[in-house]
């Protein structure tokens, strides 16, 4: 019986071993034999040039990487198909991962329908085309893998390895976005937030890399260090092992994966030129079984392997792609006529590329500038009120009514005579009597530890406003925060605890202007009664006027002078926050 | 004795792997001695700052010189592992069975209907996500930075 299946096992072995050699013979021996391997590997030039427009076409807000801020533009609400993080710079659309993470997170009170719509409709047309020819993270993984080291071949272990990524979707992307936003309330990107090296790349270190940023460092702790070393493992896998990180952690490959047999959009196979040779499966670098199965990127390199021509990329009953030389090669019309639409096809998204790019780096900024309040339309609506709540018209109008000028123009005075900055404080103060006088305040004004923050007005949510220069002569902490912010909501009840502590402290919490209206909701039942809360919007600008990232949370303490004397973007501890109050006190 | 090409992708790979594991040390450093600091009563420490990590990079440029010099010589020499582009084993797999399962050229009426029904349906739950505010919430999420998801903080 054992010498029985030892003979099976030997005679299998033996055939796979006559197998590999006939097989292994050198490309130049094959394609003679062959006969119509004559024919380059399909497109890999092709595919490239596209993978490149992809990922220009994904962060056309170059502009971006020069000013260190990311586009949020309306753009925004809708997702890329590839794996692009939506923090970089350079973004102009959604991550589809990054999306359904917090679309999940939100499946509480809000059911999920747009992301799973859009990724159906993505799945569904293109299915892991896009992994193959549209995703920025696929290009970086292929570029690393042309580094001159050894090759770690596909193997039965590489294809054990790919289910990994169905593991990474179930726990990462589903279970733990689902179970913290609907038990905990916090919305927790599972993925992005412990292994995504998009984000980390793209969206850290593209951040990161920018002067204007330098504060964000500050904030960067184990998380960081933790995806950094992440990032750094992937990479140098990438090197070794072709797409390891699309192959074996890629939970976006995963959903798309589920609809690449039925997908109008791939590699197909013409059965009846097929002689199942298999070469197209050993030839291919991903673990597929077969051509098209759930692991099959639809790159088309497997078509330059097939002698019977019997290979193509269709689009529905469209050729896309297929055999240009050899005996079955497509005739000669047929082949111009792709090559004719190409070419058009071509010209088109060159359009679309160079329409996008002067769109986000110069018009749409352009207009947004346009749109923007005037800095002295604001001050001439503040200086209205200083006129009405004090009798000091006297008091040096002109530099005292335009603080926001300064602020908003990024031009730093000199210095300013005490009562310059805000003559309405003598008034305010005197109305309050556990207040005391406002010292005199002179420094330049910006948003910077030192300067005085520039006044502004706000409604606060529950009815009542909110005028900075009101709390002259007691310590303010502002709080920059939104809903969708993991810290920040971790962080806010710190702030609550702290205003019960410290009575004479003002903490106003300002949200940003994303998502605003969604914060009465999220507020309604957290019992932070102490807190003053504002929402921003574009027309306030009030992150813009304080000088603001869209890096959250950010937190800005003045002293009694109403001089800045921290302002992080960092998520503080209760301690932290106390100490603060110390110092500025 | 062992081939040139051979010695040089091991070099190669050394280099790598001395960088990648270099800057993971150096971030891993980093975050240990700032993490000593806050433990020790510094509330305000900050464990990574640009000038931090400006020296760090600066202590690595050499070797990250070094890595880009080889790895551009090895692109310019052609030298590159020549089993990569050699065929594999079927391991497990039958190649006939292969054939079969491969999806075919001609789109079946199965695979049409399967089409046209997700198709539809993901326009429907866009629609649905649109009226009952998801596209908003992606836009929320993507508007401002996600500390989190990027690994700021």
């Amino acid at each position: 019986m054992m010498r029985a299946a030892d003979t099976k096992m030997q005679t299998g072995n033996e055939r796979v071993r006559m197998d590999m050699e006939k097989e292994t013979i050198d490309s130049g021996e094959r394609k003679e034999k062959a006969g119509a391997h004559a024919q380059p590997a399909y497109g890999t030039f092709t595919r490239r040039l596209v993978q490149l427009y992809a990922a220009l076409l994904y962060n056309a807000n170059l502009k971006g990487f020069l000013d260190g801020h990311i586009y949020s533009g309306p753009l925004k609400s809708v997702c890329v198909p590839g794996f692009n993080c939506y923090s970089c710079p350079g973004a102009i659309a959604g991550c589809p991962l990054g999306s359904l993470q917090n679309a999940l997170n939100a499946s509480g009170h809000t059911a999920p329908w747009y992301m799973l719509g859009i990724l159906a409709l993505f799945g569904v047309v293109l299915g892991r085309t896009i992994c193959g020819w549209i995703c920025p993270l696929g290009l970086i993984q292929e570029l690393l893998h042309k580094l001159p080291v050894p090759k770690i071949k596909k193997s039965i272990v590489t294809r054990c390895l790919s289910y990994l990524k169905y593991v990474m979707l179930v726990v990462f992307v589903i279970a733990i976005p689902v179970w913290y936003g609907i038990n905990q309330g916090i919305p927790l990107p599972g993925f992005c937030k412990y292994i995504c090296p998009a984000g980390t790349l793209e969206g850290a270190v593209g951040l990161l890399q920018n002067k204007a940023n330098a504060t964000s460092f500050y904030q960067l702790k184990l998380l960081f260090t933790q995806k950094w070393v992440i990032m750094l493992i992937i990479g140098l896998a990438c090197a070794f092992c072709y797409r390891s990180f699309c192959r074996f952690l890629c939970p976006l490959g995963a959903i798309y994966g589920f609809f690449n047999r039925f997908c109008v959009v791939g590699v197909r196979v013409d059965t009846d030129r097929c002689n199942g040779c298999g070469l197209c499966v050993r030839r291919c670098q991903m673990d597929v079984k077969h051509v098209g199965d759930h692991e099959c990127i639809s790159c088309g390199e497997c078509m330059g392997s097939c002698a019977q021509g019997a290979i193509s990329i269709q689009a529905g009953r469209i050729t896309l792609a297929g055999p240009v030389s050899g005996k079955h090669a497509d005739p000669e019309p047929v082949i111009q006529k792709r090559r004719k639409l190409g070419r058009i096809a071509w010209g088109v998204a060159i359009a679309v590329l160079l329409f996008a790019l002067a769109w986000f780096n110069w018009i749409e900024p352009a207009q947004e500038a346009a749109k923007t309040p005037k800095p002295d339309q604001t001050a001439a609506a503040h200086s209205q009120t200083e006129t009405q709540s004090s009798e000091k018209a006297d008091a040096k109008p002109a530099a005292a009514a335009h603080p926001e000028t300064e602020a908003q123009s990024s031009e730093k005075a000199d210095t300013k005579p005490a009562a310059a900055a805000h003559p309405e404080t003598e008034t305010q103060s005197s109305e309050k009597a556990d207040v005391k006088p406002a010292a005199a305040a002179t420094g330049t004004i910006g948003s910077e530890v030192g300067d005085l923050l520039p006044d502004f007005r706000t409604e606060l949510l529950g009815g009542g406003q909110f005028q900075l220069s009101d709390y002259r002569g007691q310590v303010v902490i502002l709080n920059l925060w939104a809903t969708t912010c993991a810290p920040c909501i971790e962080e806010l009840p710190y702030y609550e605890k702290l205003k019960v502590a410290h009575p004479d402290v003002e903490i106003l919490a300002i949200h940003h202007r994303a998502g605003a209206k969604k914060a009465e909701n999220f507020l309604a039942d957290k019992g932070w009664d102490h807190l003053d809360i504002a929402l921003d919007s574009k027309e306030k600008g009030l992150f813009s006027l304080l000088g603001a990232s869209d890096a959250m949370p950010q937190t800005i303490v003045l002293n009694k002078e109403g001089k800045i004397t921290y302002n992080v973007q960092v998520p503080l501890t209760y301690e932290q926050l106390e100490e603060l109050v110390s110092q500025a006190s | 004795m062992m081939k040139p090409k051979k010695l040089y992708l091991i070099i190669e790979s050394a280099l790598l792997a001395l960088t990648a594991g270099l800057l993971a040390a150096a971030a891993v450093r980093m975050y240990v001695h700032g993490a000593a600091q806050i433990a020790s009563g510094d509330l305000f420490y900050y464990i990574y700052t640009r000038e931090k990590v400006g020296a760090a990079l600066l202590h690595l440029l050499p070797l990250i010189c070094a890595t880009a010099v080889f790895t551009v010589a090895g692109w310019v020499l052609g030298i590159r592992d020549e089993s990569a582009g050699k065929l594999v084993a079927m391991d497990g797999i039958d190649a006939k069975e292969s054939v079969k399962k491969a999806v075919p050229k001609k789109t079946g009426r199965r695979e049409r209907i399967l089409q046209s029904t997700i198709l539809i349906l993901a326009i429907v739950l866009i629609l649905l996500g649109i009226w009952n505010g998801g596209m908003g919430d992606v836009f929320d999420k993507g508007a401002a930075i996600c500390t989190e998801c990027v690994g700021l903080g």
